[in-house]
């Protein structure tokens, strides 16, 4: 391969970046070269340092050894403004756009074409429309950010990044907060910018179908280090881009066993509900779980199903309707009664709703448990008591640490839904409310907690599964009831129904049947 | 019925309005950067002690308001330092600075002067209203402008909404907070001394009352927002000058200790029901806690 491209020197070149947190290496000697116009995946679990390296690159941390070369010249990038001059621009993960200011205002900040401090506006906007007719990047520049739906954010802030002459523009998981059909319109929008070689892109993700379809090398992390870097041609299929990522194979197929569902275990009828802005999302929604069986609710998120799940778990009232627990209507009792009666629920926001971030692994596994008798002796927390259960459940549910007394808030997103998964399963529960189990979580501790999802449903539980995800969806569910505007329109069998036929309904088109 | 009394409260609206407009303001300016000071009663306290101190020493108001001024800057320095360079709760650094600097307020005071002193130069005026006033009307139009027109505005809004976008956008949210936090507290030092200086030419103790909690209480019922800061400001002047009226002439059968809390107790009420109906939260995203990089 001695192609003109490859003997020039590369846009650009990172050499033996290290990068030390509190002693622990987030970065450990990783190498890594992007060419121009290339879409270069870098891939690894949660905690890998993918985040880490690109927030070196764009100047908000200082490596502890490694240097950085641009068009083979050295640089050092001492804040995100070095950055820019180096045309070089990041798109965070967590979106940094500020609320009350105006979409252009978003994207001039920092650069503003002035006289005497004052913005000049219309050259200001001229300049942001020319570049977005040149990338067909089209959002309302006088609209603000709480208004824009996801995608037009993520636009946004592309904006900001071209708007400063990025020839290097970071994506750090891009595509985690969008619908099937707004990422697939980015994706578009990455690959025409890349193809005129104005820009190159080092893509952080850990979504492997993303990684096929954009990549043209990539750069698999793994605790830090670099355990793979691939060309075009031998990127090869996701499986074996698991393998790279976790360091052993992963089952993408799980071993799902034919069970009969025996009786039926929790049901709902015709419940109604409002969101907290008074709008009506869940309109009339009835469904049914039995033993043994899970009851996966598919479809495009914000369609009622926080609000479904806020019901079923009794933290709204519903307008309308009754929740049902073996055959006794429950519509009236709290979420304490229902815990008590053997609900189980992960929510879907595991940061605000799952656990209390700044405190200990103990005290997040005893939440909601500490009332039991054998954490109490009459007043206080018998803490003896506390501690072994935490022990002897975080090494139940594979947590990647031993400290009990460390702050939840600082385990990666995997550990955490493993901390959640252990604080509500361990209380033997009867009815589990699954809300988005493994949103952004990678692969690998995607396949452990549906391994564990799966054996609860062979241990005769009642597993409500709601997931935007549908290959999670599919492979799960005994049956798929896909919900549009709040109304379940249809519930297929789990087996024989394809994707696209899901996918037509999740968009609303019913089928006439 | 006389109306005198009512003609010349409703002067008493705008006199009286610089104390509240400046100290508003003030708050206002720190507020928008994320920086929120509990504590401003101190600052504008600090503010009354020099100014009478500036005016006894040196002979000119104008000096008794130079160093109110700096007084003002000197607490802003202090509550800066502790509230962004170290990252303590705000709130707590707040109510230290309030505690300890309204006592220094007298201590100061009554340390270098003995006997009672007295102002009786005033500002130069135009139908009652003096210099100070019009100031205030021009700092809210250019702090309208600097905020909404200019990339300083930017700066600062970023900064006080969402840090973290400031920063990577090659803004200083350090810098960008440490300016407005002196700024603001240096407007409240001018405050208190042209209170002390004009409205009340002598110096006693605790002579700021509740002023400091109903500008911060303004601020939050103008919704942080310039003009409504500038306009609620001059209403609960007006609300003052009333109570003051009232006392004096007699209009309600109440006793003057109700009387006094009226304006307060009005304000509140006014501020839940703003609360109430306002349906966008107007605060700063991100008042109130310190930026750090993760």
């Amino acid at each position: 391969m001695q192609d003109a491209t490859k003997t020039e020197s590369p846009l650009l070149e990172m050499k033996g970046i290290t990068k030390r947190f509190k002693g622990i290496a987030a970065n450990d000697h990783i190498d890594l070269i992007l060419r121009c116009g290339e879409v270069h995946s870098i891939l690894g679990e949660n905690g890998a340092g993918k985040t880490t390296l690109m927030n070196i690159l764009s100047g908000l941390y200082q490596p502890d050894e490694g240097e950085i070369f641009i068009d083979g010249k050295k640089v050092t990038i001492k804040s995100p403004s070095d950055a820019v001059k180096l045309g070089i621009g990041m798109v965070h993960q967590h979106l940094k756009l500020v609320d009350t200011l105006r979409v252009w205002e978003n994207i001039i900040i920092g650069y503003e074409p002035t006289t005497f401090s004052f913005i000049r506006r219309k050259e200001a906007k001229t300049k942001i429309k020319n570049i977005q007719q040149r990338f067909g990047l089209y959002v309302d520049l006088d609209a603000k950010p709480p208004s824009l739906t996801a995608c037009d954010r993520q636009k946004t802030e592309i904006l900001k990044v071209l708007y400063r002459g990025a020839r290097i523009l970071i994506l750090d998981e891009p595509t985690s907060l969008l619908t099937p059909n707004e990422k697939e319109k980015l994706i578009q929008t990455i690959k025409s910018m890349t193809a005129e070689g104005i820009c190159s892109v080092p893509f952080i993700t850990h979504k492997l179908p993303d990684v096929l379809e954009l990549s043209t090398s990539l750069t698999v992390l793994r605790k830090g280090r670099v355990v793979a870097t691939l060309n075009a041609s031998e990127i090869g299929t996701e499986e074996s881009l698991a393998e790279k990522m976790v360091g052993r194979p992963v089952l993408f197929r799980l071993d799902k066993k034919d069970l009969t569902p025996g009786n039926t275990m929790f049901a709902v009828d015709g419940i109604e509900a409002f969101d907290e802005r008074g709008v009506k999302t869940v309109n009339g929604v009835s469904l049914s779980i039995n033993e043994g069986e899970i009851l996966g609710i598919a479809g495009v998120s914000g369609n009622g199903q926080k609000e479904l799940a806020n019901v079923i778990m009794g933290l709204i009232k519903p307008s309308k309707g009754k929740v049902i627990f073996k055959g006794e209507d429950i519509t009236r009792s709290n979420t304490h009664a229902r815990r008590d009666r053997g609900f189980a629920y992960i929510p879907d926001d595991r940061m605000t709703e799952g656990i209390v971030p700044d405190l200990s692994i103990k005290e997040n596994i005893l939440i909601g448990n500490h009332r039991k008798a054998m954490f109490t002796n009459r007043w206080l927390i018998n803490d003896a008591a506390a501690c072994k259960y935490a022990e002897e459940t975080i090494k139940k549910f594979n947590v990647d640490t031993l400290d009990i007394d460390k702050p939840v808030g600082k385990l990666s997103g995997g550990n955490i839904q493993k901390i959640v998964l252990a604080r509500e399963l361990s209380r033997d529960p009867i009815f589990i409310l699954a809300d988005k189990p493994t949103r952004g979580l990678d692969v690998g501790s995607q396949e452990y907690i549906h391994s564990i999802l799966l054996k609860e449903r062979e241990n005769r539980k009642a597993i409500l599964l709601i997931s935007e995800d549908l290959d999670e969806t599919m492979m799960l569910s005994d049956r798929i009831a896909v919900i549009y505007e709040g109304k379940i329109i249809k519930i297929l069998p789990g087996k024989g129904t394809t994707k696209e036929e899901i996918g037509l309904l999740m968009a609303g088109h019913c089928t006439a049947s | 019925m006389d109306f005198t009394p009512v003609i010349s409260a409703a002067f008493s609206i705008l006199g009286l309005s610089p104390l509240l407009v400046l100290s508003s303001i003030g708050i206002l300016i720190a507020n928008k950067s994320g920086v929120f000071n509990i504590g401003v009663q101190g600052n504008i306290a600090i503010g009354t002690t020099f100014g009478i101190l500036g005016v006894s020493f040196f002979g000119s108001i104008w000096a008794g308001l130079a160093l109110g001024f700096l007084a003002g800057l000197a607490v802003a320095i202090v509550s800066a330092y502790l509230t962004i360079n170290k990252p303590y709760d705000q709130l707590q650094i707040g109510f230290g600075i309030w505690f300890v600097t309204e006592g220094l307020a007298g201590f100061i005071y009554f340390m270098s002067m003995n006997s009672a002193f007295r102002v009786e130069e005033t500002f130069p005026s135009f139908n009652g209203l003096d210099i100070i006033f019009f100031s205030t009307i021009a700092i809210t139009i250019v702090y309208y402008f600097v905020i909404h027109r200019t990339k300083y505005g930017l700066a600062v809004v970023a900064a006080g909404e969402n840090p973290g976008a400031a920063d990577v956008a090659g803004i200083s949210v350090f810098r960008v907070r440490w300016i407005c936090t002196l700024v603001g507290g240096s407007l409240l030092g001018l405050a208190g001394s042209w209170f002390s200086i004009i409205v009340l030419r002598h110096f006693f103790y605790n002579m700021v009352a509740g002023y400091g909690w109903l500008a911060i209480l303004t601020v939050i019922f103008a919704g942080f927002a310039a003009l409504p800061t500038f306009l609620s400001a001059l209403f609960f002047s007006f609300l003052i000058g009333m109570q003051t009226r009232i006392q004096v002439y007699g209009f309600l059968p109440l006793p003057r200790e109700i009387i006094l809390v009226l304006p307060y107790i009005f304000g509140v009420i006014l501020l839940i029901i703003s609360g109430v109906l306002r349906k966008k939260k107007s605060a700063p995203a991100a008042l109130g806690h310190p930026y750090e990089r993760e």
